[in-house]
């Protein structure tokens, strides 16, 4: 504690500084004049007397210095002193000032901007309790990505594991909120009654879900902050209302919190949470039927101290003894675990960290053009530093006075680059990608503010150290010598300013190239045909309470009298409708076996993508018939079980043979080898459509079998119109035909096929839009630092092109001086640039599509593209030579 | 008269040292006094006297006030407190360790 008491008394004396500096003179001046008075009463003369007690003392101003320096005051006094001459110099250099500070602010700007978003979507940590200890848990099916969790296989998670503290299973339904005043079709997610104790978020109103509730399968309901405030107004008298939902009375129970955000798991966020206990009272069967793996994801808490690998080898252990113990259904699946921050922003993760880096680089290239102003100004200020130094002024002070310079500008560059930063992540967060996780966390935050504030000093340092040291070194008595004439640059600063284009140019070029790589990924992505024809397409979902329509007859026949309305509204030349929608983020799979092929010895069947339509659906969408026919109106129950496959899935399943008429099993593994043919059908193909893209434009089309949903699963998830107007028009006319039907069902999400495709390119759209700006922006500064290098050396080197000419050089002798000089710094750079490339662009591999990370074409169109460029920058220099008078040049000394 | 400059670092122990034997002193006092006890041998820079009380403020070994001299002038008093009391048997036995270490290299044959 000692040190703490020692810093207070150092700020009190520094509070009352000048008492002190007043006590100080005082003291020594009466010091001063007591040996005085001594040595005149032993008889000294006045002067003499005076003149033996200075002497005795020493130097007042230096031992007054030195107190200052103990007190720790001098560096401040220092500081402010140089701030205030650093203040004056920039006053005096205005154009340098403000380029200076214009360059830094879009510099830091820039990165702040960047790392505002890496650290709301990653480095924040997620608002649930000690959240590094969440880890998200799906299962590991051979030949899959990851499958969803079939209930049976968690129940004995929870009873045998040793690692989680908590465990948690959740799902994900769209259900229908009945009031007097209408129907509303809300998110819900469906969880176990351990989901909330799991994430460690408790209710703000109200009481969470309890064991006693899972147990009696109590219908309880726990509602988001976001939607208590508009249904309810945000009223607290909400706790135990009854409410209805699919036509079964409900009582709130609780509020969250309104910083509880749901971003693992499902996209689409929760309005309310249902406990998932009546559901499985009521569907107990199915729900224990280890093969239905019905959408469930997991959510764990680890136990303090238990590693992930650990919890994942335990939980890996239990599927092992569950594949032994149940070989028909758990035959090959493991779990897949992974952190929760994973979950949520893994994909988007090194997109973020590549941006993070190129704006790394775009700050480093702002730099080095600002190092070599400042190296060009210092030159002039050669003999300014000289007398300073011949006056007594230390090299580190020197250095210090001149980085203050460079961190003051650093300072306003900074501020101005977080107010500019402010505009455009607001503006990002507006644009809502729909791939950037935890969109509303992206702030400019204090946080956020304190890296942009060591940047701006670290930027200042970094740019004006090379600058001090290099202006510093200087020989006081050459300077001084040469005082009058216009200092030219040392030897080593010139090679300092070149080697820093040369830098220039190689980082400038690495972005070119990655910025490059991207359009053209994104230019092949865009020319992929999706399968389909989005234009003009409308897409939009309604949700059949279960009362009214608790079967799949009724819910088809309320389908059809749907379609039947639409066809006939004006403006739709086509009416159908498909569960999963393509684009939409959703998909259905089911393992299936061919007719003739034996049943593998581990019950292991490949998989395909499932499709549930109505019958016009390829027709809205354009889909290509290739052999065959369509599904139609005739393919319905009772009749043949038909299906139509894509192209891939004719080419794998039956390869060189005609698909029409081969018959196909899909469903359960049981289903697969069931001798019950009423239970599971052989379904035969009758028609081959062309291929889709049902995730994304970069997914290669995997084999999609159709169903008619006449014939099987009986549910739409998304009906699809063609319409021969503006598709969004028509929401209108559409909401009003289905409310004549049946006023009680709602429709919403009304999307057109174009935004489905669009949004799928959204993220690529941002990271693309960033990386072209960032690589302009670097093309841009290099340019800059090229023309004043190659200015700076024809303006130093006018008294020589002017005895050039004099002696005979022509116009053109000058232009190709000037521009191989700086052909050879461009030369350099891109040469250092492109071997940097085969290392550095790799890191894109990821982000490429349809391009490898080193594509010779577009390397070398980049590289001459900036060679152009620096070359007409420096063209300008180079011309201004050419203009040089030679008696004006030579009168120059 | 030929005049010793005392060693670097013992002047903190010379002020402590002081004020321990004569309890309150200004520095026109203190630097006399070290000058007359060492029979003018030891001769301090006499205002390098004035940084090293300031550091010896900062580190909490002296404390001062304000008083008036039998002259009646304004001075500044110095006076030990208990940490310089500690500070200076600190130092008075590393100076004696240094010392004797010293002295045995002398005095070895």
């Amino acid at each position: 504690m000692n040190w703490l008491r020692e810093l207070g008394r150092r700020i009190r004396m520094l509070m009352h500084r000048r008492q002190f500096d007043a006590d100080l003179e005082a003291e020594m001046r009466l010091h001063l004049e007591m040996r005085e008075q001594e040595h005149l009463e032993s008889g000294m003369k006045a002067d003499d007397a005076r003149a033996v007690a200075r002497r005795r003392f020493g130097n007042p101003t230096y031992l007054k210095e030195e107190s200052h320096i103990a007190w720790g005051w001098k560096w401040l006094e220092n500081l402010a002193q140089d701030v205030h001459y650093g203040l004056r110099m920039l006053g005096r250099a205005p154009g340098f000032t403000v380029v200076a500070v214009l360059t830094l602010a879009l510099g830091i700007g820039a990165d702040t901007a960047i790392f505002s978003v890496v650290d709301g979507v990653l480095l924040r940590p997620l608002p649930y309790q000690a959240p590094d200890r969440l880890v998200s848990i799906a299962e590991l099916a051979p030949g899959h990505r990851g499958i969803s969790v079939a209930y049976a296989n968690y129940l004995d998670w929870k009873a045998q594991n040793e690692s989680f503290e908590n465990l948690a299973i959740y799902n994900t339904e769209g259900v229908v909120l009945q009031g007097t005043d209408g129907s509303d079709r809300l998110d819900a997610w469906i969880v176990s009654a351990s989901f909330l104790p799991t994430l460690g978020v408790p209710v703000a109103l109200g009481r969470s879900f309890s064991e006693e509730d899972e147990r009696t399968a109590a219908r309880v309901l726990v509602l988001t902050e976001g939607f208590w405030k508009r249904r309810f107004g945000g009223d607290p008298a909400v706790i135990n209302r009854q409410v209805t939902i699919d036509s079964q009375p409900f009582t709130i129970i609780g509020v969250l919190p309104p910083y509880f955000r749901a971003y693992f798991g499902f996209s689409t966020p929760p309005e309310v949470l249902m406990p998932l206990a009546p559901q499985y009272a009521g569907h107990q069967k199915i729900w224990l039927t280890r093969s239905n793996h019905n959408g469930n994801l997991a959510i764990a808490r680890l136990r303090p101290g238990i590693s992930l690998e650990r919890a994942r080898a335990d939980l890996n252990a239990i599927a092992a003894r569950l594949d032994k113990q149940y070989p028909d259904t758990n035959a090959g699946i493991s779990v897949f675990m992974q952190p929760v921050i994973d979950d949520i922003a893994g994909e988007i993760r090194p997109a973020l960290l590549i941006l993070l880096a190129a704006v790394g680089a775009v700050l480093l290239i702002a730099c080095a053009n600002l190092a070599n102003l400042q190296i060009a100004r210092s030159s002039s200020r050669t003999s300014e530093i000289a007398i300073r130094m011949a006056l007594g002024a230390r090299r580190s002070r020197v250095i210090r006075q001149l980085l203050t310079e460079s961190v003051l500008l650093g300072v306003v560059g900074g501020s101005l680059g977080a107010l500019l930063a402010k505009w455009c992540v607001s503006a990002v967060v507006k644009a809502g990608p729909r791939d950037l996780p935890r969109l509303d966390g992206i702030t400019v935050n204090e946080q956020v503010l304190i890296f942009t504030a060591g940047l701006s000093l670290l930027t200042g340092i970094l740019f004006g150290l090379i600058p001090a040291s290099q202006a510093s070194s200087i020989s006081t008595n050459a300077a001084l010598k040469e005082a009058g004439r216009t200092g030219g640059l040392t030897r080593s600063g010139r090679r300092i300013g070149n080697g820093l284009v040369v830098a220039e140019m190689a980082l400038s070029l690495l972005l070119l190239i990655s910025a490059a790589l991207l359009i053209r990924s994104f230019a092949r992505l865009r020319s992929v045909d999706p399968g389909f024809n989005p234009e003009g397409v409308l897409t939009f979902r309604l949700a059949t309470p279960d009362d009214r329509y608790p079967d799949d007859d009724r819910r088809v026949q309320f389908y059809e009298a749907v379609l039947q309305r639409l066809r006939a509204l004006p403006g739709i030349d086509f009416a159908g409708g498909i569960t999963p929608l393509p684009m939409s983020g959703s998909g259905w799979q089911n393992d299936y076996r061919l007719e003739g092929q034996p049943v593998p010895e581990d019950k292991q069947f490949p998989s395909t993508e499932v499709h549930f339509v109505a019958p016009d659906y390829f027709r809205v969408m354009e889909i290509a018939l290739r052999r065959g026919r369509l599904l139609a109106e005739r393919d319905r129950k009772g009749a043949l079980p038909v299906v139509v496959i894509n192209e891939t899935a004719a080419r794998r399943f039956w390869p060189n043979q005609d698909p029409i008429g081969k018959r196909i099993r899909t469903g359960a593994p049981l289903d697969l080898v069931s001798s019950d043919e009423k239970e599971s059908p052989w379904w035969v193909v009758v028609g081959v459509v062309g291929d889709v893209h049902q995730y994304t434009l970069e997914r290669v089309p995997k084999t999609d079998v159709y169903f008619s949903i006449r014939q099987r699963v009986g549910f739409l998830q998304t009906f699809t119109v063609r319409a021969s107007v503006p598709p969004l028009t028509l929401a209108e006319p559409i909401r009003r035909a289905i409310a004549d039907l049946d006023a009680k069902v709602p429709v919403f999400r009304f999307e057109s096929m174009e935004q489905y495709v669009s949004a799928s390119l959204d993220s690529r759209r941002l990271v693309l839009a960033l990386m072209g700006g960032f690589a302009g922006l670097a093309t841009l500064l290099a340019a800059v630092g090229i023309y004043g290098v190659i200015s700076y050396g024809v303006t130093e080197r006018t008294h020589e092109i002017g005895v050039r000419m004099a002696l005979g050089a022509s116009r053109g002798d000058i232009l190709r001086m000037v521009l191989a000089q700086s052909a050879r710094l461009l030369t350099t750079g891109v040469a250092i640039g492109l071997i940097a490339s085969v290392f550095a662009t790799s890191v894109l591999r990821n982000q490429l599509f349809g391009i490898g990370p080193h594509n010779p074409g577009t390397h070398a169109g980049v590289a001459v593209l900036l060679i152009l460029t620096a070359l007409l920058a420096s063209y300008i220099p180079a011309w201004r030579a050419t203009k040089v008078a030679p008696m004006v040049a030579l009168r120059y000394e | 008269m030929h005049r010793d400059e005392i060693p670097p670092g013992t002047l903190y122990l010379l002020i402590l040292k002081t004020l321990a034997r004569l309890g309150e002193m200004h520095g026109y006092e203190i630097a006399n006094s070290i000058q007359r006890v060492s029979d003018d041998v030891l001769q301090v820079e006499e205002g390098s006297l004035y940084p090293a009380l300031q550091r010896m403020l900062i580190k909490g070994w002296v404390t001062a006030k304000w008083g008036t001299t039998a002259g009646n002038r304004r001075a500044r008093y110095y006076r030990l407190t208990s940490a310089g009391r500690k500070q200076l048997t600190l130092e008075m036995s590393q100076f004696e360790r240094v010392i004797g270490a010293v002295t045995r290299v002398i005095e070895a044959v």
